[in-house]
């Protein structure tokens, strides 16, 4: 009983700041069905958002307790709910009376659609829905998986016994093997779980991260909108929902990452597709989430701002070049604080992967070149896996190729093939540099897992890319 | 360089499959005059919804013997114990559990003698709240788990929590608690 109030509690929590936020960024309005529609997106912005500002505060020596918690959540929530209000007023004074959203073309606003197509969009739902269902029940009474022990869930019982960052645990040598300077948003939310149950229930985290899985399957739709048919865009989620419920049930954060960087690349890709300011912040906080969650993150991070400033400075959008900077600002300041902590106060390297700098040393991966065919050879095997992946990478690596060449839809095929070959290139580095003795072995461990940004971002970039290049054809009556 | 291209001749055959395929379809359903992102499109849709939705009912057996291969508990192993389970330490759980019944959930302790290929965070983390130090010196208590050593193992003082400095409570002639500083 106290695991489900802890459960109910912390994601009433996160929902709260999530809604708040989709309503100050004009992308809901105060009605039950837009909450309803929503709440997917609203609990991914709640908890990235909220964790995020939860890690600056542990950074800054601020104890986060339960009080903590709720204080930052209550002062989000009203900031968030004013701005509509302070919004509302200026338009009044300016003489301005359209109050509502800014947008009514918005693709969130689009009639609902009638027809067959309709019956089996709800039954695909409905099924997912019963997947999600069974899978969280079946995730109940599991033991931690070897990472989740040593790393995930170790943190998350910690910052939950101290309120604090445990300098004595986290700078340890003795504990390298909890890879102490790992990124630590899912041992927040862990934490923030277990608080709101009262107790270090560990079985709270598949549960949480079925939840969130759950939540990213319905923010695609919610983000695509009404307009988008489901027929275009299910089957690529479809696709990508189940292949890390192991990862789950193990407690891991492959999957946390793997959503953050899906959900962060559709919004920027919308936002680049000309939809409002909104999908830019709504991006950056993802992406801030994403690098927060595991190293891999900051690699997503730097892939898409680095594609999104390229896409805008190619195409002379003048206008959203000028908003660049905010959204790398937004992913500066929540994602550099933990760095910073890390860099300052465990003396030794604590992760699995050598430093930044090292990784960039054009002798030192000279003297690792025979590990590059490895890792590429690795990936590839795992990404083009039919049994796993139904075709995601070639499908994604086939439309965005035809798009470009045909010129149809080439910013949005250009940002999701970059991305995804950005964030290969990333992976394939770590194994190139990586000081692991056993190479094969240490791939063969992890490639699966660790190919997750990969291909939820690809995912995304079908989802999105079908509907779009396919969309108006249906509309205009094609099969 | 002919070895490093080799990994990608599969993917490249996917990526050229697909595009056939789209292909295919464009010319077959000509009289809708499809583009050839579109037919690309209609190409995935198709593929992914049909194979996909079968493949996600058929994860949740997987899943299921998953958590019976990897992740179920063997009798009196919780949770957080099972890393234990999972690298054949299981004989530690008695100790860890005894040492961290005798020792206050504020203490701050070392392993002094730890039993062969230890999991240290495995340890640390079913001890929480009470910190493992990497030093004695900063350490309330050491925790003996192979062997206790002089001035401990002399007259080993089993009395009442909580310890006074220098005493020691033992499970066994080679496992105990003592209170350090």
């Amino acid at each position: 009983m106290r695991a489900f109030l802890g459960l109910v509690g912390a994601n009433a929590i996160f929902l709260a700041c999530g809604w708040s936020l989709l309503l100050a960024l004009q992308l809901i309005e105060r009605r039950p069905i837009d909450l309803l529609r929503s709440a997917g997106l609203a609990l991914l912005a709640g908890l990235g958002g909220l964790c995020s500002i939860l890690i600056l505060l542990l950074c800054a020596a601020v104890p986060v307790t339960i009080v903590t918690t709720l204080i930052v959540a209550i002062v989000w929530v009203a900031v968030a709910l004013a701005v509509p209000v302070v919004r509302r007023r200026r338009a009044a004074g300016a003489g301005d009376r359209s109050t509502s959203l800014p947008d009514q073309s918005d693709p969130l606003r689009a009639p609902v659609r009638r027809g067959p197509e309709r019956y089996l969009t709800w039954a695909l739902g409905i099924g997912i829905g019963l997947f999600f269902l069974s899978a969280l029940i079946q995730s109940r009474h599991v033991g931690l998986g070897f990472d989740a022990a040593h790393i995930w869930v170790f943190k998350g019982i910690a910052l939950f016994d101290f309120s604090s960052l445990p300098r004595e645990l986290l700078a340890n040598p003795a504990l390298g093997e909890a890879s102490q300077g790992y990124p630590i948003l899912q041992p927040v939310f862990e934490s923030v779980l277990m608080r709101v149950a009262g107790e270090a229930q560990t079985h709270l985290v598949p549960a949480e991260l079925w939840l969130l899985l759950a939540a990213f399957a319905s923010s695609i739709p919610f983000l695509l909108g009404r307009r988008a048919r489901p027929i275009l865009y299910l089957g690529p989620l479809i696709v990508v929902l189940p292949f890390n419920g192991g990862d789950i049930l193990v407690s891991d954060a492959d999957v946390t990452i793997g959503l953050f960087a899906g959900v962060a690349s559709l919004c920027l890709a919308q936002w680049l597709s000309g939809e409002g300011r909104g999908r830019l912040v709504l991006g950056a906080l993802f992406l801030t989430a994403a690098a927060n969650t595991k190293d891999e993150g900051y690699a997503v991070a730097i892939a898409l701002l680095v594609l999104t400033l390229l896409i805008v400075l190619v195409g002379r959008d003048w206008l959203r070049v000028r908003w660049w900077p905010v959204m790398a600002g937004i992913v500066l300041v929540g994602a550099l604080p933990w760095k910073i902590w890390v860099s300052h106060n465990i003396p030794y390297h604590a992760t699995p992967t050598p430093p930044l700098s090292t990784m960039l040393n054009p002798s030192y991966l000279f003297h690792r070149t025979s590990q590059l065919p490895v890792g590429v050879e690795a990936i590839i095997s795992t990404i083009t896996n039919t049994d796993q992946f139904m075709l995601l990478a070639p499908g994604l690596i086939a439309l965005a190729g035809v798009c470009l060449f045909t010129r149809a839809e080439r910013s949005l095929a250009a940002f999701y093939l970059g991305a995804t070959v950005l964030i290969f290139a990333a992976l394939a580095l770590v194994y190139w540099s990586s000081n692991q003795t056993d190479l094969t072995s240490y791939i063969a461990g992890n490639v699966s897992r660790s190919v997750s940004d990969l291909m939820f971002v690809a995912a995304v970039g079908l989802a999105h890319l079908m509907t779009r290049v396919a969309g108006p054809a249906f509309e205009a009556g094609a099969p | 360089v002919a070895d490093f291209f080799v990994p990608f001749s599969g993917l490249v055959a996917q990526v050229a499959a697909i595009v056939v395929a789209g292909a295919v379809v464009a010319i077959l359903l000509a009289r809708w005059r499809l583009s050839m992102p579109v037919a690309v499109a209609l190409v995935l849709a198709a593929i992914m919804l049909g194979l996909g939705v079968s493949s996600l009912w058929d994860t949740l057996p997987a899943l299921d013997n998953f958590k019976s291969a990897a992740l179920s508990r063997p009798p009196g192993v919780d949770a957080r114990q099972l890393c234990f389970a999972q690298e054949g330490q299981q004989s530690v759980i008695p100790l860890e559990t005894w040492a961290a019944a005798h020792m206050p959930p504020n203490g701050r302790y070392v392993v002094a003698t730890p039993t062969p290929g230890l999991d240290f965070v495995c340890f640390a983390q079913n001890m929480l709240p009470r910190i493992l130090e990497p030093t004695a010196a900063s350490a309330d208590y050491a925790v003996f788990m192979n062997g206790i050593p002089a001035p401990f193992n002399t007259e080993p003082r089993s009395g009442h929590l909580p310890l006074a400095v220098g005493h020691i409570l033992v499970y066994s002639s080679s496992v105990g608690v003592a209170r350090i500083n």
